[in-house]
């Protein structure tokens, strides 16, 4: 892992999460990963407890994981003195999660999700977090939720900052 | 063993009382460790002191045990600012840390094996300060140097327990990030850095290791262009746990399209292993996010681990 000193300075995260990628009871798997300094600092790879019915309501869930650890990733960095003063964006690849995050209608087909993941509703409109739209090629959270192939494998490793010991010279 | 009993006695650690009727009195034992340098070759060998924790009990002998250790996230995120502020970052360790820590709670121990005193045999040791092996010794040594940063000026942040930060109205700050008896620390004045050096040297007795190399088994490299973080020492020594250093190397830790499932009908391997095959990588993952996914993906089959799994 290398963490350049002409990184990003500013915190970004990239949030996915795969469908029903569990054989035996059909749970999907959330991903996120957040960058600093070109290099991953926080990342986590996690089965949701849950059963969900859509893909959105899947990424949906992942999105408001990602966004407690935005949470405190921004207030431990507000104590080294790292103040972020934006809100912190999170890519996202699935269009309607974002509008889910953005709209608080209820409607027909995600009346159901808990009110506990709700709680990245309130953190958008705070300004906290922005859910923002990437191509599914440039979402690095890919390579937490499923297996890939091997040259998108090698391709997002390297924007995760990941290096061999000689890469750096 | 002599040195041991000499650091202990320095420390102030124990008195030779009488057992007070009702009291318990707890074992010691010593514990024998051969210590290796980098290069595999012997360092030195060391004998500690270690009181029988296993026979307290809870609410007789202690009461609070939790102690707070710091997140790899946070040290990640306290190395990756320090890289792009092109900060130096130093550590420190604690000689001996668990008997800096005070007790709270009256703990008797029987005299040390070899080094009982002539005469009064049957007399205890009331602690004063830790030893290694008590339930409450790690929660005791945080406390004592949790008083000790916060004496000096230290704010603790209140997200991250073991997170200590200095700032001066001249805009000058120093942070510390403690683990157990490592610590390391970084900051924006060289001057600040010699102070908390030379205050800490003070207090406790410290080991003063430089710019941080080697924190908690992730080698560390500080460049003027960034900071490279690896395990590739751990990445080895599992490997050779397993005997799998003569294995072919892989590209893709896992195969595309592969499925893995229960598998109840499989042929069962020892559990054991498959989990501490598991725990190693685990710890992998500290600085191996494109990693982290397949290592989840098995931990999920431990409970039932078959030949699929391997």
């Amino acid at each position: 892992m290398f963490y350049k000193k002409e990184g990003n300075q500013e915190l970004l995260g990239y949030t996915d999460s795969d469908y029903a990628g569990d054989q035996n009871d059909r749970k999907s798997t959330s991903g996120y990963v957040f960058l600093m300094s070109s290099g991953a600092v926080s990342w986590s790879s996690k089965k949701q407890p849950v059963v969900t019915l859509s893909t959105t309501e899947a990424e949906f869930i992942s999105a408001a994981y990602s966004a407690c650890q935005v949470v405190w990733l921004r207030r431990i960095l507000k104590e080294l003195c790292h103040d972020q003063s934006k809100s912190t964006v999170v890519y996202c690849d699935n269009v309607s999660a974002i509008k889910l995050s953005k709209n608080p209608v209820l409607h027909g087909r995600s009346k159901h999700i808990d009110i506990r993941f709700h709680f990245l509703r309130d953190l958008t409109r705070e300004g906290i977090v922005e859910l923002v739209q990437c191509s599914t090629h440039e979402q690095i959270a890919d390579i937490l939720t499923k297996p890939l192939k091997l040259d998108v494998f090698l391709k997002l490793r390297d924007m995760l900052g990941v290096c061999s010991y000689p890469a750096v010279d | 063993m002599n040195s041991e009993i000499e650091a202990i006695e320095r420390n102030n650690t124990w008195e030779l009382t009488e057992l007070p009727i009702g009291s318990r009195v707890i074992g010691v034992k010593w514990v024998y460790k051969t210590k290796l340098n980098e290069k595999g070759e012997v360092d030195k060998y060391k004998a500690r002191l270690v009181a029988k924790g296993y026979s307290q009990q809870y609410g007789v002998d202690y009461a609070e045990v939790f102690a707070p250790v710091a997140r790899l996230d946070t040290i990640r995120v306290v190395i990756s600012l320090a890289a792009q502020k092109g900060w130096i970052i130093y550590q420190l360790d604690v000689k001996s840390a668990f008997l800096n820590g005070e007790l709270n709670e009256e703990v008797f121990v029987t005299q040390p094996p070899g080094y009982e005193k002539t005469g009064h045999e049957y007399k205890v040791y009331k602690l004063k300060k830790a030893l290694y092996g008590l339930k409450q010794a790690p929660r005791a040594w945080y406390s004592r140097i949790e008083t000790y940063f916060l004496s000096v000026g230290f704010k603790k942040c209140p997200y991250e327990h073991t997170l200590f930060i200095k700032t001066t109205d001249g805009g000058t700050t120093l942070f510390v990030c403690l683990y157990v008896d490592d610590l390391i620390f970084t900051g924006n004045d060289a001057a600040m850095f010699k102070d908390f050096k030379q205050s800490m040297m003070n207090e406790f007795e410290m080991t003063d290791l430089g710019k941080m190399k080697y924190f908690l088994g992730i080698e560390v490299l500080q460049r003027p262009d960034g900071v490279f973080i690896g395990q590739r020492k751990y990445a080895q020594e599992v490997l050779d746990r397993f005997k799998m250093d003569q294995c072919n190397p892989v590209k893709n830790p896992v195969v595309p399209g592969h499925k893995l499932s229960k598998d109840e009908d499989g042929v069962r391997i020892d559990s054991t292993l498959y989990k501490q095959i598991v725990g190693s990588l685990m710890y992998l993952t500290a600085t191996r996010p494109d990693i982290t996914f397949v290592v989840s993906l098995i931990s999920r089959y431990m409970e039932h681990p078959t030949e699929m799994h391997l």
